[in-house]
């Protein structure tokens, strides 16, 4: 069917013209979760369901671009001639470890107001851009004061403000501060009253320097004394 | 090691064993080249929380679960996948309600065509096929959208639940209706 030359540019012509749909489409009520997308393109789910998918995609570009997305994906998967090893995951390590990186996550996306998903510029005054801890972070690091809980981190250019915010495990908001001119925040102790001791704390800081390029840390760790 | 490759490891790294790290290393490493295989050039600032997100619903799935769970790279793919379309989805719908971020910055567009003209006859070529398609018999509509997407027709008809030969007789006829409907619009593709 995209035999002949003129027919196979027509085809690419009317291929290029249909995914270009993708780039400026939003997805609708309607769309078809991810997951259904996924089943559709490696043939997971029944029949009548891919169908049902396939109809929506013929006049939606978003979910035309998804499918296209998944079906690369799996063409990549067959072209793979040994599977790699799956990671085979112990149960208790890793429930412990949910907790923490939800929190972590939950963090990540707390400091990420939606205007930061632009490729940031990285402030380059510290060795590779990074704003860094300046307190020995985890858990077996030496436990937070109470009364003098401090956290301090990386300068950046002279003028930067600096925004923190803290958090535990569970995601609850113990503090957050902005407009910070010096790269250190002391959480108040009226605000690690109800912690018991030992809990770990999860925190981030971010830079916005005086030419407006805005850099955010990692997710720190410390526990409360 | 990249920003996407340190991430925000180093706030779990003194709760475990070593053993676990290097489990929980290497899922991240796995996750990373998922991501990487899967992330568009212009989502690819975004590609570090992605793989965060991605973690966390594993995890999560994973502790619901109530027996170890082998993860192969196939299924971390599809992980990865489904955080990337959720986060496509919710960046395609701010697009929609605001060409600016919050900060005034214009919002970046998938690459496409680089002439801009051309890229806008392709999307106006694109919107006729749409409204095409949409008017095409079911079954037509079917084999003719899965050959735009450039999927085979030895695919496309197991994909569809079809015998081959019946398929491949609903792409001919459904993109001979495609062409006649766009020529009614138009379009001489």
């Amino acid at each position: 069917m995209t035999g002949a030359p003129g027919e196979r540019e027509t085809t690419l012509r009317l291929r290029e013209a249909f995914a270009s749909l993708g780039e400026t489409a939003a997805p609708r009520p309607d769309c078809p979760p991810p997951d259904r997308l996924w089943a559709t393109a490696v043939g997971e789910s029944t029949a009548e369901e891919r169908r049902e998918v396939i109809a929506h995609m013929a006049t939606c570009g978003s979910c035309a671009a998804a499918f296209r997305l998944a079906r690369g994906l799996v063409q990549e998967e067959a072209s793979t001639q040994a599977p790699p090893e799956p990671i085979r995951l112990v149960r208790e390590p890793w429930v412990r470890w949910s907790v923490g990186l939800a929190a972590a996550a939950a963090l990540v996306a707390t400091l990420t107001p939606l205007g930061w998903w632009h490729q940031t510029p990285q402030y380059r005054g510290d060795r590779d851009g990074e704003i860094r801890s300046l307190i020995r972070d985890g858990a077996e690091g030496t436990p937070l004061p109470r009364e003098k809980a401090e956290l301090r981190w990386t300068a950046g250019p002279p003028g930067s403000r600096y925004e923190v915010r803290v958090l535990t495990r569970d995601g609850q908001e113990v503090a957050v501060e902005s407009g910070l001119e010096r790269p250190q925040y002391t959480i108040p102790p009226s605000a690690l009253s109800r912690l018991p001791p030992g809990t770990l704390l999860y925190w981030q800081a971010k830079m916005l320097s005086p030419d407006g390029v805005s850099t955010q840390s990692k997710t720190f760790s410390i526990r409360l004394e | 090691m990249t920003g996407l490759e340190s991430g925000a490891t180093e706030a779990h790294e003194a709760n475990n064993e070593p053993g676990d790290r290097a489990d929980y290393e290497e899922l991240r490493g796995e996750l990373i080249r998922a991501v990487r295989s899967l992330c568009p050039k212009w989502l690819a600032s975004r590609a570090e929380d992605l793989v965060q997100v991605a973690l966390v619903k594993i995890l999560e799935i994973r502790r619901r679960s109530e027996q170890d769970r082998d993860l192969s790279s196939f299924y971390l793919k599809r992980v990865a996948y489904s955080v990337m379309v959720d986060e496509i989805r919710r960046l395609e719908r701010r697009r929609e309600s605001s060409l600016e971020t919050d900060d005034g910055e214009p919002l970046p567009l998938p690459s496409g065509a680089p002439d801009p003209a051309k890229r806008q006859e392709s999307r106006e070529l694109g919107e006729g096929i749409r409204g095409c398609l949409e008017v095409l018999l079911r079954p037509r509509q079917l084999a003719v959208t899965l050959y735009l997407q450039d999927v085979s027709v030895v695919d496309a008809a197991r994909l569809l639940g079809w015998e081959l030969k019946h398929t491949r007789n609903l792409v001919y006829r459904g993109l001979g209706d495609l062409r006649r409907c766009l020529q009614e619009k138009g379009f001489h593709p």
